[in-house]
């Protein structure tokens, strides 16, 4: 059935209204704040129904955050008047995690939510959330399971938010991230077996920072050893063609021997396409 | 010595098919890339709906993923033809 756009406009007010509704009901929270969208628009949105005073946005900082969102993650916080603070987190220590499996980013946010958990009881903040929103739902999502296990909320989720709604409400907000491309951690270029190791992080982040300088927005450069393959958005693939002398000067300098460039662009979670059913974790299923 | 991988005669037989005279080697830690080495000033063409077609042929040997050479020296002196990259519901 198609709804009408006054259905729809009263039906999106009803979310927001919603999300809320539930930050008030939390009366404090700390907030795992990326720098990216979701978790932006959240903690915007969390100064303003509870006051400055009972929000903190933590970013978890470690080699597999790229320096960029780093960047973003302290600018808007600064310039929107949001309470931040960057708690380092050592997920490169653990082997499980190290060793690259399918479900690797479970020991991430087992390390991160276990970190900010110590800083909420620290700060006395009542409620751990997360940036998860409506559209999560069904994609593969290990970390969600830990943060389950620990009773951290995802309120975005609850008020039944998708990314289109957070982006409208971000640019009403003027927050600089409503038309940001996705962002997940840098060891999310590495195929599943390859083992995370700083160095290779550091030869990722180098790579993208490069073609980001180039002019470049919505890519992943997947590490594959030796060869580096640049997954672009697919208005970007005639210009990375036009461009393919820089890119590959500046990407083999990041520490590669072979750049190609994938003819099918960039695909959200191509590194997942070949799991099985046992191995993906889908969020809409975490109790 | 390693015997020769069998989907690069076929990657290939398949170009030439398609009138593209570039070679196809085999990259990434599991051997799962196709690298396609062309000129540079052919390379433009396997941009969007010609590359979309051409790698769903080339993963159909095997390959997970399918993708150009950036290298500037790779592919120079290759001979082309016209590309000849029909729809899949054109194949016979």
């Amino acid at each position: 059935m198609v709804s009408t756009p006054q259905e729809r406009t009263g039906n999106l007010q009803a979310k927001r209204q919603r999300l809320i509704e539930l930050l008030r009901e939390y009366g404090s929270v700390l907030i795992g704040y990326s720098g990216g969208v979701d978790s932006v628009l959240l903690a915007r949105v969390a100064v303003d129904a509870l006051g400055a005073q009972n929000v903190l946005a933590v970013t978890g900082k470690s080699e597999s955050l790229a320096s960029w969102m780093e960047d973003t993650a302290r600018e808007v916080a600064e310039t929107h008047g949001i309470p931040w603070l960057e708690v380092e987190t050592r997920e490169l220590d653990d082997p499980r995690y190290a060793a690259n499996p399918s479900n690797r980013c479970y020991f991430c946010k087992s390390e991160l939510w276990d970190r900010l958990g110590e800083v909420a009881a620290e700060r006395g903040l009542r409620v751990i959330a997360d940036g998860c929103n409506a559209d999560d739902v069904g994609d593969h999502r290990p970390g969600a399971v830990a943060g389950a296990q620990r009773g951290v909320r995802s309120p975005l989720l609850e008020a039944g938010l998708n990314k289109a709604e957070l982006r409208a409400w971000s640019r009403e907000l003027g927050l600089p991230t409503w038309d940001q491309p996705a962002a997940p951690c840098l060891a999310s270029r590495l195929p599943y077996g390859i083992a995370v190791t700083p160095e290779r992080l550091r030869q990722i982040e180098r790579a993208e920072l490069a073609l980001r300088r180039l002019g470049f927005r919505d890519f992943r450069v997947r590490h594959h050893e030796d060869t580096a393959r640049l997954e672009m958005h697919s208005v970007e693939m005639a210009e990375a063609v036009r461009q393919s002398g820089e890119i590959h000067r500046e990407v083999i300098s990041a520490g590669f021997d072979t750049v190609v460039l994938d003819l099918e662009g960039y695909r959200r979670g191509s590194l997942n396409q070949d799991l099985s059913p046992t191995q993906l974790v889908q969020l809409g299923s975490v109790q | 010595m390693s015997s020769p991988d069998p989907r690069v005669q076929r990657a290939t037989d398949l170009l030439r098919e398609l009138g593209i005279q570039g070679r196809v080697e085999v990259r990434g830690e599991r051997g799962d890339i196709a690298c396609l080495v062309l000129p540079v000033e052919r390379r433009g063409e396997l941009v969007g709906e010609n590359g979309l077609r051409l790698a769903e042929r080339l993963r159909g040997l095997g390959f997970r993923f399918v993708a150009l050479d950036l290298d500037p020296a790779a592919g120079a002196g290759a001979v082309l033809g016209a590309l000849k990259l029909e729809r899949p519901g054109d194949r016979k």
